[in-house]
């Protein structure tokens, strides 16, 4: 069934699937090497463990996000990216299982589940129906029953519509995504309310889930470019990728910059400005010391760099440039991740564990061999989609004329 | 290599095309077909130069005089009296005033979306509708000037918000959002100005070489300056209309956001929420689309423009409001939980007031009109009938008007001290005023639609299919 010549642009001929295995040893080492931290030290361990968790996270739940934008929105844009998003967004099941040293430290890493803690707030016994420990499991377990519902939905549909091919198929497949968009945004923006803004339990800010959202959809965003320039000096794709793709990414990837420096200091500027002592000590630590010197590499290097990169053609247009400003991004998302999560227990002080790079380096290792593993048996090129697409046009065009 | 001797992958076509495409699955047409080049420019220009003006203009025109009489007579007596006519006093020093202004500035924004983001974008669906939809983000801007600028008490001074050097030892306080609107509505209502006036030059031209009167063509000549229609022309236009786009774009955020500032930056409960900037920009783009719905369906039927603005626009249009819709949704639903979960009883309380309190009746309406009415535009059948599409608009026209009561002189009737509670009601003046710049909006959109193409007639030509077929898209 399958034509000859889609053949070319798998895992296999593409190189991709030969990362497979040394993805699985270098998680597994780093899996192991959080082992160790546990048992050395089991609460910096989990406290460590969170942020390398939440930077694979992002990216799984921002390619499901912005895999449903696209079949939303239709744009030129996504049909060379639609099958390496799918595939990241496949993943989420994985995300669960690695989900659960955070279901199991929470003790460790979320100062409300101490009923002691809570006992001498009046504020955070106000929002115990909210915030403890059953509600919170219950409500991660709907999380990724969303997110693995709609992952899977999405992926039915799209092998029936490449038996079928029929309209129909698209037109149900845009549908779940619509309303799986609207779902996204509920569920990450209460993910965030949950995981992250629920460390320091006495402070709030409603831009909180957006910016979160924002920031998963950015660091998808840098990671299937960061894929397809990997891809763009293979003869299976040479001819595929051409300067206008990545300039299409790449504006896409500057909008998401723009939103993000937006919505991070448009919450920076109202908390500073309003000064009231609720908000304000989030700021104050994140100000002070390292923690500043941090804060101001996210100015630069999270919003300046990037934006004045992305405004050239002369890097959005190669591969080779446009990944470096793919890895700028993927790294300050990582930092600006740590700086939002550990001064919730170091305070002012600068702290960083060898942990939180096991952790990263483990859930990463483990994530890319299920990301390859999902890419394997298709062509990462959804070619038939767009035959479909032009076919339809070109029949409308008869029907006009 | 042996791939080197088969065709690039892109080149390859199905193997199996689909026979009939199902009718659901036909891309409507930008411009209905059987248009040509001279049917578009004589449809449009003829609206703008046949000698008999229609009845139901001048039956329009008459509403919109009364509109402005009232608003002259509100005026008058305001300069002559003072804004204590209005019902604000104290808690509520911000009551009609600028819930008016901040309902116009948001209404302008769909202009400045529909005319810059989505011609970057390449939707190319918007030709048909850019020019009014500017034109209405003038006036509505026109219209929101009004209120500031009589709020300050003393109009005559207002050229002091303006930083300039002077012998009084005024200087304006940088700090305030308030100042930074100063500087973001004009820059606002400059950039838009530019940007309508420059799209239109070739327009004015055709009128300029299509009228018959003298007169006609000495202003339109004037306004066309000098318009050839040559390569040179062209090109220099080309790169005028795409920077001046480039630079409504950051508008489209900056204005409302800086809008939103200036309730947020204060710790008033109620007011002082971090997303309120993108809460708001998607409020002024949800209202500004219902909006252009409200005009264009009428227009479209009193000018037999069906061919121009069809079915497609008006779906996109409504596509468009659910979504921004939604986001409207979502704020109030994350506001909501954020009052609860903040743990702080001040917060809580201002929320739960609104639900339960004088007010209620106004937030009921809030949900119905902002949250509840938008879902229609899910079905299909409701986004492509003009006469649902009508109705959802106008439920969103004034769910955001409620949407502001609510926010701003609701949440200062609930301080934190009890003793300063209050409550606030517009008298005759404040809707006075508001009816006024009602009619000042229509009456500029009317003497629009009469001396000027409400629809861009060059750039619907290229809509056309025989356009199409010859140059390739330049980006």
């Amino acid at each position: 069934m399958m034509p000859p010549t889609q053949g070319t642009t798998t895992p296999d001929t593409t190189g991709i699937a030969r990362w497979q295995m040394p993805s699985l040893v270098v998680g597994i080492i780093g899996l192991v090497a959080c082992a160790i931290g546990w048992f050395l030290d089991p609460t910096a361990f989990f406290r460590a463990y969170l942020p390398g968790y939440l930077f694979w996270f992002e990216i799984v739940v921002g390619a499901l996000g912005v895999l449903m934008l696209q079949y939303v929105t239709g744009g030129e844009w996504g049909i060379l990216i639609r099958r390496p998003l799918g595939a990241a967004a496949r993943t989420v099941g994985w995300m669960l299982v690695l989900f659960l040293p955070i279901a199991l430290g929470m003790h460790a890493i979320y100062s409300w589940t101490d009923p002691n803690f809570v006992a001498h707030d009046k504020a955070l016994q106000l929002k115990a129906g909210y915030l403890n420990i059953t509600f919170f499991l219950i409500r991660a377990a709907f999380y990724f029953f969303c997110w693995i519902l709609w992952a899977w939905r999405i992926r039915v549909l799209s092998l029936k519509f490449y038996q079928d091919r029929s309209p129909y198929t698209a037109l149900s497949r845009q549908k779940w995504a619509a309303s799986g968009l609207v779902m996204i945004t509920l569920t990450l923006t209460f993910t965030a309310f949950d995981w992250i803004m629920s460390l320091e339990p006495k402070w709030y800010s409603t831009m909180f889930g957006i910016n979160f959202f924002i920031s998963a959809g950015l660091a998808a965003f840098a990671f299937v470019i960061f894929f397809l320039t990997r891809l763009a000096d293979t003869p299976a794709m040479a001819d595929i990728l051409k300067p206008m793709h990545f300039r299409d990414l790449g504006n896409l990837m500057l909008t998401f910059v723009m939103l993000w420096a937006y919505t991070a200091f448009s919450e920076f500027l109202l908390i500073w400005y309003a000064n009231i002592k609720e908000e304000i000590p989030h700021f104050l630590v994140r100000e002070a010391g390292v923690w500043g010197f941090i804060a101001v590499l996210l100015i630069v290097f999270h919003f300046f760099l990037p934006f004045f990169m992305l405004l050239m053609r002369a890097i959005k247009d190669r591969p080779s440039t446009i990944a470096v400003v793919a890895v700028i991004v993927l790294v300050m998302r990582f930092i600006g991740l740590y700086w939002l999560t550990e001064p919730s227990y170091s305070g002012v002080h600068f702290h960083f564990s060898w942990m939180t790079l096991a952790s990263l380096v483990g859930v990463g290792g483990i994530w890319l061999y299920a990301f390859i593993g999902q890419l394997k048996g298709q062509t990462i090129i959804p070619i038939h989609e767009t035959w479909v697409e032009e076919a339809v046009r070109e029949g409308a065009l008869k029907a006009n004329a | 290599m042996a791939e080197r001797d088969q065709p690039p992958l892109h080149e390859i076509r199905p193997t199996r095309q689909l026979e009939s495409v199902p009718d659901r699955f036909i891309p409507q047409p930008i411009v209905e077909p059987g248009h040509t080049f001279a049917t578009i420019t004589d449809h449009i220009s003829s609206i703008v130069l046949r000698k008999k003006t229609p009845l139901g203009w001048y039956l329009g025109f008459a509403v919109s005089l009364v509109g402005m009489f009232v608003l002259n007579l509100t005026i008058g007596k305001i300069l002559f009296v003072g804004v204590g006519l209005w019902g604000i006093n104290h808690p509520v020093g911000w009551g009609f005033d600028i819930i008016n202004f901040v309902w116009w500035i948001g209404i302008g924004h769909a202009g400045t979306l529909i005319s810059a983001i989505l011609l970057l974008l390449h939707q190319e669906w918007r030709t048909s509708i850019n020019r009014f939809a500017e034109a209405m983000t003038l006036f509505a801007v026109a219209s929101a000037g009004l209120y500031p600028a009589l709020h300050t008490g003393r109009p005559w001074f207002d050229y002091w918000l303006f930083p300039y050097p002077n012998t009084m030892a005024i200087w304006p306080q940088f700090r305030s959002p308030l100042m930074w609107d100063v500087f973001a509505v004009s820059t606002y209502a400059t950039v838009s100005l530019l940007f309508w006036y420059v799209g239109m030059v070739p327009d004015l031209a055709t009128l300029r070489d299509r009228t018959k009167n003298k007169f006609g063509r000495f202003i339109y000549g004037m306004g066309a300056l000098g318009w050839r229609g040559s390569a040179k022309h062209w090109h220099r236009y080309e790169h005028a209309y795409l920077l001046l786009a480039g630079l409504s774009t950051p508008l489209v955020l900056s204005v409302h956001t800086i809008v939103s500032f200036d309730f947020a930056v204060a710790q008033v409960p109620g007011w002082h929420a971090t997303f309120f900037p993108p809460y708001f920009v998607a409020g002024a783009v949800v209202a500004g689309f219902a909006m252009v719905l409200t005009l264009a369906i009428p227009l479209r039927k009193a000018f037999k423009l069906e061919g121009f603005i069809t079915t497609k626009h008006l779906e996109n249009m409504g596509k468009i409001m659910l979504a921004t819709g939604l986001m409207v949704f979502y704020s109030y639903a994350v506001e909501m939980f954020m009052a609860y979960y903040s743990g702080d009883p001040f917060e809580r309380y201002t929320f739960y007031t609104r639900v339960t309190g004088p007010y209620r009746h106004y937030w009921y309406m809030l949900i119905l009109c902002n949250c509840l009415a938008p879902n229609l535009m899910w079905v299909k059948r409701f986004r492509t009938s003009p006469m649902w599409l009508f109705i959802t608009a106008q439920f969103v026209n004034v769910g955001m008007w409620l949407e502001r009561f609510v926010i701003i002189p609701e949440s200062l009737t609930r301080d934190f001290l009890p003793s300063s509670w209050g409550t606030y009601h517009g008298t005759r003046w404040d809707w006075g005023m508001y009816l006024g710049s009602i009619g000042l909006f229509l009456f500029l959109l009317f003497l629009f639609i009469r001396f000027l193409p409400m629809i861009s007639i060059f750039e619907m030509r290229t809509m056309l299919p025989e356009a199409q077929a010859h140059g390739e898209e330049h980006s």
